[in-house]
This record gives C-alpha cells, sequence and structure tokens, in this order.
C-alpha cells in the first residue's frame, strides 16, 4: 500500500493530495527516498552506480560487490607476458562511495522479482528498480574433465589470481615446450582477447623461450574478431605460433597432459589454458532473467530493462540480442545509459534514447597494438551500428592510445 | 626489445602517476563538487536540508500551503539537478569513455574538449566523418555524434569548464626549444596557443602533450591537410623545417600552457 502510493505519487503531482490524506507529512518525507540496487560493480554496474547518482543525486543507490578490489580484464594479457602487472591493474570502489553509492562489499543471495527485494544473507534489500551486471561464468560441464581440474588447468579470464598464476606458469616453462589455448564458441566475453592473448604468450615465447610452440585451438571456424589484423599479427610469430580453427576442445585428459577436439584430434600440451564455454552470471540464470539459451539476457535496447521481469535492468557482457561485443567498453556505456534510463522512469520520466560505443583496444607485443570502433544509433527502439572501423595495422600510437583510454575509462567507471 | 620495455615501463609509471591517485582524486572532487553545490546530499544521498524544511517549516503550515511546499519539492525530485540533466550531456554520454567527464580528458594523447569553440568542434567532427581527419576511432563516433545531435552537443562540451591536462613529466629545457618553436605558430594560433574562433582556428594552448604532437605527425607526414590553399601552403612551410623532436618541443611547451 506504501508502496502504491508513493508510486502513484511519482505519477503525477495530483496524486500528492491523496498521500497527503493517507499518510500525512512525515511518512512522505520517509517514502520520497527512491531507491536503486546494483548486482555486480564490474565495468557496467560500477559506470551504473555511479551514474545513477550523477544524473539524480536524490536517489539513494546500493552497490553489491563481494570483491573488495575492482580488476581491470582489459590490459591483463599483457601480465601474462610480463610486460604489465596486475597491481597496476587494480583499484578500489572509494571512488564511488565519494558519489554517494552505498558499497557493500558482499553477494547479493538471490532476486525476488515479485516482492522487489534482494536477498543479502539474512538481509532484505528493496529496490525500486534493479540493476543487474553479473559479469559471466563459464560452463564447466561442457568440456569431459574440465570440471575436476579446475585447480591446475587455469582459465585467467577474470583477472586476478588466476592471472598472475598463470603467468607463472608460462615463466616456468622449459624452452622448447608446448602451450595449448583454447577458445570457446562465441557468444563469449571479450571477442578479441583469446586472440590478444595468442599474440602475447607468442611474443613471449618469440622472445624469452624461441624454441618454444604456443597451439591455438578455436571452436570458431575463424578469428571472431579483427581477423584481417591478427591473421598479418599471427604471421609475424609463424614460428612460435600455430592457430587452428573449427577445433572444439571436448575432452580434457590432466593425467596424459592431452585435449580432443570434436573432430577427433588429440594434441599433447605442456601447459594448458582452457577458455571455457561461458554463460551470464549465475544470479542472473536463477532468478530466471536468461532467454531460452539459459545462457544469456534479452533486455530492451534503450532502457536495459529485462523483457522477462519488469524493473529489473541488465548490462554488461550478460546480455544478448543486441550487436555489440561483449567488452567493456561496451558494458561502461551501457551502464551510462541504463542509469539514465532509470534515474528518468524513476521520475516518470521517458528514458532518452541512446545508444552504446565501443573502443576496443588488442595488445600483439610489448609496445604496439591494433584497434577496431564501432558506433551504433537507435533504429526503431533497436541498436544498430553505424559504422565499424579498425587501425590499418598495429602501431606504437595506437598502443599509446589504449593507455589514454585506460586512463579516462577506469575514471569513468570508478572515478 | 630492452628500450621499448623501457618505452612502456615509463609510459606506465607516468600513467600510474596520473591515475593513482591524483587525477582520481581531481575528478572525484570536481564531479562532487558539481553536483553537491547543486543539492545539498548527505553521503548517502537523502535530500538533507528538503527533510529539515517538511519537519521544521511544514507541519506549521496549513494544509494548503504544505501542499504547496510538497509541489514544490517534488519539482525539486523531479529536476533531478544532476550534471547530466540537459540533452547534450545525455547524447555525449558514450564520450567520456576517452574524453574524460565533461570532456576533461585525462588521457595524454586524447583531447580535451571541454570548453571547445563549438565552431571548431562541429568542424572537427565534419572532418573526421568525412575522412579528412584520419582517426579510427574517431571516425565511427564523429558519425555518432551527427547521428544524435551535433549542436547539442557541441554545445555541451563548449559550456563546460576545462580544466589543465593531467602534466606527464615535462623537461624544462623541452618548455622552452618549444616556446622559441612557437613564435612561428602564433600568427595563426595567437601569441598564447589560445586560436581563433573567428577563423575556426583551434587552441592548443592546455592540450595534453601526446595528442598535440600526434597531430603534429600527422600534418608533418601531410596525412591531415587545410582546406585553405593558402593555409595549406604556410603550414607546409612551417613543417618542413620541423623534425619529430620539434614536434615534442612544441607539444610540452603547448602542454603546459595554463
Amino acid at each position: 500500500m506504501a508502496n502504491l502510493s508513493r508510486r502513484q505519487f511519482l505519477k503525477a503531482s495530483g496524486a500528492s493530495l491523496a498521500v497527503l490524506g493517507a499518510g500525512g507529512l512525515p511518512s512522505f518525507a520517509a517514502e520520497a527516498k527512491r531507491r536503486v540496487v546494483v548486482i555486480g560493480g564490474g565495468w557496467g554496474g560500477a559506470t551504473a552506480a555511479k551514474y545513477v547518482r550523477l544524473t539524480d543525486p536524490t536517489i539513494e543507490v546500493t552497490l553489491l560487490e563481494p570483491n573488495k578490489e575492482f580488476i581491470s580484464c582489459p590490459f591483463s594479457n599483457l601480465v601474462l607476458a610480463g610486460v604489465e602487472s596486475l597491481k597496476n591493474l587494480t583499484m578500489n570502489y572509494n571512488g564511488l562511495r565519494k558519489h554517494g553509492v552505498r558499497v557493500r562489499h558482499e553477494a547479493a543471495a538471490a532476486i525476488e522479482p515479485d516482492q522487489k527485494r534482494v536477498r543479502v544473507g539474512k538481509d532484505f534489500l528493496p529496490y525500486d528498480r534493479l540493476i543487474v551486471s553479473p559479469g559471466i561464468d563459464f560452463l564447466w560441464d561442457q568440456i569431459e574433465g574440465l570440471a575436476q581440474a579446475k585447480d591446475t588447468v587455469l582459465h585467467a579470464w577474470k583477472a586476478g589470481p588466476q592471472t598472475v598464476q598463470l603467468a607463472k606458469q608460462l615463466q616456468s616453462l622449459p624452452d622448447g615446450g608446448v602451450v595449448v589455448v583454447t577458445v570457446p564458441p562465441v557468444a563469449y566475453r571479450c571477442p578479441p582477447g583469446p586472440y590478444e592473448r595468442a599474440s602475447m604468450i607468442a611474443w613471449y615465447l618469440q622472445t624469452k623461450k624461441p624454441k618454444s610452440k604456443l597451439i591455438v585451438l578455436d571452436a570458431n571456424k575463424d578469428i571472431v574478431s579483427k581477423p584481417g589484423l591478427f591473421k598479418a599479427v599471427f604471421k609475424d610469430y609463424a614460428a612460435n605460433l600455430d592457430y587452428r580453427p573449427s577445433q572444439k576442445v571436448e575432452k580434457i585428459d590432466v593425467g596424459a597432459k592431452e585435449v580432443t577436439t570434436d573432430i577427433g584430434d588429440k594434441v599433447k600440451y605442456d601447459l594448458i589454458n582452457v577458455i571455457p564455454p561461458q554463460r551470464a552470471g549465475a544470479i542472473a540464470v536463477e532468478a530466471d532473467l536468461v532467454g531460452g539459451d539459459k545462457r544469456w539476457c534479452e533486455v530492451d535496447h534503450v532502457t536495459y530493462e529485462s523483457v522477462k521481469h519488469k524493473n529489473i535492468h541488465v548490462v554488461g557482457d550478460s546480455t544478448i540480442g543486441l550487436p555489440v561485443p561483449k567488452s567493456g567498453n561496451v558494458a561502461n556505456a551501457m551502464g551510462k545509459i541504463c542509469a539514465t534510463a532509470v534515474a528518468s522512469l524513476l521520475s516518470g520520466k521517458e528514458a532518452p534514447v541512446i545508444a552504446p560505443g565501443n573502443t576496443c583496444y588488442s595488445w600483439v607485443n610489448d609496445k604496439e597494438a591494433i584497434a577496431v570502433v564501432n558506433a551504433y544509433k537507435i533504429e526503431n527502439g533497436k541498436v544498430v551500428q553505424i559504422e565499424q572501423k579498425l587501425t590499418p595495422g598495429k602501431s606504437v600510437g595506437v598502443a599509446q592510445n589504449s593507455l589514454a583510454w585506460r586512463t579516462s575509462i577506469w575514471n569513468d567507471v570508478l572515478g | 626489445m630492452r628500450r621499448s620495455l623501457t618505452l612502456f615501463r615509463q609510459n606506465d609509471a607516468l600513467l600510474h602517476e596520473r591515475v593513482f591517485p591524483l587525477p582520481f582524486f581531481k575528478f572525484t572532487t570536481r564531479q562532487n563538487f558539481a553536483y553537491t553545490s547543486a543539492l545539498s546530499t548527505t553521503e548517502a544521498g537523502a535530500p538533507r536540508c528538503s527533510d529539515r524544511k517538511h519537519k521544521s517549516v511544514g507541519l506549521r503550515l496549513s494544509l494548503w500551503t504544505s501542499i504547496a511546499v510538497f509541489s514544490f519539492t517534488f519539482a525539486a525530485f523531479n529536476a533531478s539537478a544532476g550534471p547530466l540533466d540537459s540533452p547534450g550531456a545525455q547524447k555525449s554520454l558514450v564520450c567520456s569513455a576517452c574524453h574524460g567527464f565533461a570532456g576533461n580528458a585525462p588521457g595524454n594523447t586524447v583531447p580535451i574538449i571541454a570548453g571547445m569553440n563549438a565552431s571548431y568542434f562541429k568542424k572537427a567532427i565534419k572532418d573526421y566523418a568525412e575522412g579528412k581527419r584520419p582517426s579510427p576511432e574517431m571516425e565511427p563516433y564523429s558519425k555518432y555524434v551527427i547521428q544524435f545531435g551535433i549542436d547539442e552537443i557541441a554545445d555541451y562540451f563548449a559550456a563546460q569548464k576545462k580544466q589543465a591536462p593531467a602534466l606527464t613529466k615535462t623537461d624544462p629545457k623541452a618548455v622552452s626549444r618549444g616556446a622559441t618553436l612557437a613564435t612561428q605558430c602564433g600568427a595563426c594560433h595567437g601569441p598564447k596557443g589560445d586560436g581563433d574562433p573567428g577563423s575556426v582556428t583551434p587552441a592548443m594552448r592546455g592540450q595534453p602533450a601526446g595528442f598535440l604532437q600526434a597531430q603534429m605527425a600527422l600534418f608533418g607526414s601531410d596525412k591531415r591537410k587545410l582546406e585553405d590553399a593558402g593555409l595549406e601552403e604556410s603550414k607546409k612551410r612551417v613543417f618542413k623545417g620541423l623534425t619529430e623532436s620539434d614536434f615534442a618541443d612544441l607539444a610540452a611547451y603547448y602542454a603546459t600552457l595554463k
């Protein structure tokens, strides 16, 4: 009832009479707070939390993020090759607190859409609108033997301890060793990421362990992102890099140090990095935000409201259906657009019609990078690409631009 | 190899210095200032001042007066008063990924567009869109700007207060050499590099050194041309005698101009 009164009040100022009649002054003062809860403090969620406050500082925003530190996935492939440290990619959430975001380092246990609340431990957080940015989780059971080998077969696809561990495994590889990296079928987080990783590992082997070899087993039939640019890069690493498309890994035998692909090829390795197949973060699946594929969340292209549950918005890598890559830059753009939509809707206004953009750099050695940039528009309520542009080739200038990008976007997400 | 590693590390050290904690501090302060001054809020975001008003004033007023007070308060809620409360700000939301909040880019190779002359902004966007200025980043985004409303976006950035760039370590000797070289630039760009809005000549003063140097390299290699044939000729004359290290000195000088 109280909620109803408040919503009516927000819809039309005339309703204020009813509220006054029913509740009187103090109840209105207490009810006026509009509450947004954000689940997940990655690129999408942290940005959304900050930008709801920037758009409308009267909205109360609580961010639920179990980790005390934000570690950037972009640039973590450079850590593997020893040209960057994880410390430089690690930040805290104090910037968001300065914007008045209530940051709670706890995990959301469950979403209750009917009650409009999130369970956190034994506590419940009510919301008027919820923004879910759960990132990705792995489908371990899609590769036989992988679930049991999770501790030693690293993914390093969420930047953090595994990134450092994989870098150490590479350092201990004897010269002449064979490294295998497996690429999952689309859709997965960061389309060019596996190929940037392959380039950085190949560069490392070429310069530090020249007798060693990297075999890339790609479940996709071709390089998924920036194919022309990566093919040119891979040519430079021909002595140390063997790229094999249409080789979906189906089984791993850690005892025999061998993987089997869907066409029956068996590949031996000394060191393996399996990037597992992926789906939206667990909470999105549990809250029934995913579609028929049980993997990804379909959303409205303007407000990012879930097509399955009202008042719940989803941003970042866990979304599907927009012609955009699962990139940090896109998650940041979605976070900002969703935040303005949420703030507008909570004030009874229409959400502004804004499209995301994507700026995506990939490093290919210790000093050069390539890039792809996409601009989008909204057409009939859907995100449509205006143009995609690639850099002509790898260059130091593009790498320098990527450093400027990270300085700016980290600040946009957290500062 | 050693050299390139050092290059990266140097950049990284500089970058690190710029990111932690200085720009974070600077930027959050700026942003906080922007909205806390617009509407007093507590840390948790509750409207402290308006609450007090309700309790101390509202209770003593007649019903109709309190309705008026509430309508006013509600209007204030609805107005939201955040720094993004304009069409230009909302249409340029994606820009801050690279160009910083309100166009104050903290990166070394990205221009600060806060406070940029609107006519020059529009010219730059059109040049990027038509491929006259080569930039894989800005070619798609310039079309985005045109799609969503170049006038509103240009006016929004022109109205933002420009901050000084996050300075990289500058060599005073380079700045001094740059100052000497800059005398020949002043004829068009003004004695302090402020540019000339009348002739749509860009301001270089207080732009990040990396950006300025990259643009000079484009001019020097003839990849960025001026539309006016006379200007193009004089630009070529100026650039003919300049080397890469001159570009760096000039960039260092203009970046340090407050």
